[in-house]
């Protein structure tokens, strides 16, 4: 018995090594654009690196992310993303967000040595960019929002104190049809500010509420009595709130 | 074969291929005494990189590991669960700073410290957030005319001060240091502060366990011994001050308590071996002036450590503190902490550069070096693999030490402690990426 265990081992081992090889090879040998993609944009001084993600959807559209490793960037969205063949052009608009500058544009070709190579374009400069693909595509795609539960649909109010302003915040949380869960944040301070709050991560206990067009969110603790327990927060910004609800909704 | 299928069946293989191991790392150190003990040998020979994950920042959080899945953290604020055989992420989680610590795990849950001031509970398998705990908030440890640097009227941020505090968990408890100066206890379920014990400085160090003790080190120069269910002090133990510079001050180094001794390191140049019970000193090494950032590995009755730029692998007696074998040179500084895999010793070193010695005899096994650190740009580093220092530090300007710093870890330092698990060695780098070797 222990021979039979011991030779069936023997086998399984070198004919799953070389179907793993089979597999590999056949994923990393894809003639299209599809794959991790690493390599550098020849930024005179400072070269960037980049790891590109590239992947067809089953309706066709691509979907790509971005790892910049020197710039606190992982898993960012491409914008404007174009492939065709493996002629690939997208932008970083998302990845260089900060200091409201212009964003990069990339455009890239197959090489015969199974490169994508082409051009980093910033601010009116072009350098050279080469990616090399080294394995199978990891795209990072944002959270799909949580369909709000029955522990937090309806309407809820609040008050929050931000630079020694009293701030009023009515928050109304509902499902949409197309995106899942979505609300509404009614802020009355010095004057009134209504947000779309358009991302919604409800876990068992915490809730995280995102307007992403103002950089705005709310995240807490909620609890069976009707409370959400946490902070505002708005870029550098933060402040305590008790959200507590006013109407249920089913 | 469609590419979808194609890569189906070669994850569904790399599922298959990879073997699971019993033992489990689950905290900094692999267990709340911190003794840098691996259960799982680490390779005599270098035999490849298995696989690179990359990340957007510098990694100097350590992995954990349990049941085939790596936890850490990185410096673009992302605390990841990445699968041990494929090196392909399971998932990540965003928080609003650099995650500059070690995450600790308990039950199905993931504890992790982010530079945002908050500490992280996650669920294990999915990464959910399950609760946020705030401190007062995080800061660097700062002086004025630090490490002599000028003007000496200036307040600088210590740019050495690399590393968060990483959590202990012990009986549904976990502690951690901030850099708000206070040691915390957390209830692990609930987030509810449990006691939280005022130092006088940041508190940067990992709190470790023994005996129904909590012991921390913090900037003050204080190593503290608290009562792990009341946070009550029973003993602080008094290292070196340095007013002036501020230089040879502070516990960076978590310490590693072993029958009874706790051992740790300390930026006043000591090594020091102190009386769990009582906080008195056994004895102390002396290293002239260089610093003990990383914590020491406690094994077979010595006690493994190195120093940051006198460059120097030391193994002391652990019951005597006599050096038990002859000094080695790891050529550049180490922040980061030996682990003891087997009779092999690993450690990272600031040139990029991962050292496997021989435990019995420190004699040196094997190294990888980063690309970064292969390619040296700008000359960061001499033939030899010590740091240009003249070339990086030509003033004592605040600014110009400041860039010198972060220039030193463009060859991909490493800061991180190595971590063993089936035999392969999982690290990260300042180059973002957390490496598996074997």
């Amino acid at each position: 018995m222990k021979d039979f265990v011991s030779l069936r081992r023997r086998v399984r081992a070198p004919v799953l090594a070389a179907a793993c090889a089979l597999a590999t090879a056949q994923v990393l040998a894809a003639p299209d654009a599809a794959g991790r993609w690493e390599g550098v944009a020849d930024l005179p001084g400072t070269p960037l690196r980049l790891v590109v993600d590239l992947e067809p959807g089953a309706d066709g559209r691509w979907d790509g992310s971005v790892i910049l490793p020197d710039r606190g960037v992982k898993g960012t969205p491409l914008d404007a993303l174009a492939v065709a063949g493996c002629d690939v052009r997208f932008g970083l608009a998302a990845a260089f967000a900060g200091g409201g500058g212009a964003a990069p544009r990339v455009a890239l070709a197959c090489q015969p040595d199974g490169s994508l190579a082409g051009t980093f374009e910033l601010g009116g400069r072009s350098a050279k960019v080469t990616l090399r693909r080294s394995g199978v595509a990891q795209v990072d795609r944002p959270p799909a929002n949580s369909v709000v539960g029955a522990a937090l649909a309806g309407r809820w109010a609040g008050r929050y104190e931000l630079g020694g302003v009293p701030r009023e915040v009515t928050l109304t949380l509902a499902n949409r049809a197309d995106t899942g869960g979505g609300g509404q944040l009614v802020i009355v301070g010095k004057r009134t500010t209504t947000l779309d709050v358009d991302q919604v991560a409800q876990g068992r206990e915490f809730v995280t509420l995102r307007a992403s067009a103002a950089n705005y969110r709310i995240e807490g603790r909620f609890t069976a009595d009707g409370a959400i327990e946490g902070s505002v927060i708005q870029g550098p910004f933060e402040a305590a709130i008790v959200l507590r609800r006013v109407e249920k909704t089913s | 074969m469609s590419m979808a299928f194609h890569r189906t069946i070669a994850l569904a293989l790399a599922g298959a291929c990879a073997a699971s191991a019993p033992q489990a790392q689950q905290m900094f150190r692999g267990d709340a005494a911190h003794r840098g003990e691996s259960a799982s040998p680490a390779p005599r020979e270098f035999h490849r990189v298995k696989w690179t994950f990359p990340t957007g920042g510098r990694i100097v959080s350590s992995p954990i590991w349990r049941d085939g899945t790596l936890f850490f953290g990185s410096d673009d604020g992302n605390v990841y669960a990445v699968d041990a055989a494929t090196g392909r992420q399971r998932w990540m989680v965003r928080t609003d700073g650099p995650v500059a610590s070690t995450p600790a795990l308990a039950s199905d849950r993931v504890f992790a410290l982010s530079y945002d001031g908050r500490l992280y509970a996650l669920d294990a398998r999915t990464g959910e957030i399950l609760w946020k705990f705030a401190t007062a908030g995080e800061r660097r440890f700062e002086a004025r005319g630090l490490h002599g640097m000028l003007p000496r009227s200036q307040t600088f941020a210590d740019m050495y001060d690399v590393f968060l505090s990483s959590p202990l968990v012990v009986d549904g408890k976990v502690y951690f240091g901030s850099g708000d100066g206070h040691v915390y206890a957390v209830d692990a379920a609930t987030g509810r502060l449990a006691w939280k014990f005022h130092t006088d400085d940041v508190v940067h160090a990992s709190p470790a366990y023994a005996d129904g003790l909590v012991v921390v080190g913090s900037w003050d120069g204080r190593l503290y011994a608290l009562d792990a269910a009341t946070g009550a002090q029973r003993w602080a133990f008094q290292a070196g001050v340095d007013p002036m510079m501020h230089n040879q001050q502070g516990f960076q180094s978590s310490a590693a308590i072993a029958d009874g001794i706790v051992y740790v390191g300390c930026r006043d140049g000591h090594l020091y071996a102190i009386d769990l019970r009582t906080g008195a000193a056994k004895w102390s090494s002396d290293t002239a002036g260089s610093w003990v950032v990383g914590s020491p590995a406690v094994s077979h009755g010595k006690v493994f450590y190195a120093t940051s730029d006198s460059a120097q692998y030391r193994v002391d007696d652990a019951t005597t503190g006599k050096p038990a074998q002859p000094m080695g040179s790891t050529q550049a500084y180490v922040f980061g902490s030996p682990t003891v895999a087997g009779d092999t010793v690993l450690l990272g070193v600031l040139n990029g550069t991962l050292e496997a010695r021989n435990r019995d005899d420190g004699r040196l096994l094997w190294q990888f070096k980063t690309e970064a650190a292969r390619a040296n740009r700008d000359w960061v580093l001499a033939a030899d693999g010590r740091f240009n220092a003249g070339l990086l530090y030509p003033s004592s300007w605040g600014d110009v030490s400041a860039d010198g710093a972060r220039r030193q870890q463009s060859v991909g330092s490493f800061f991180s402690t190595p971590l063993v698990a089936d035999g392969t060695v999982y690290i990260g780098s300042a180059d973002a990426n957390l490496y598996a070797i074997e």
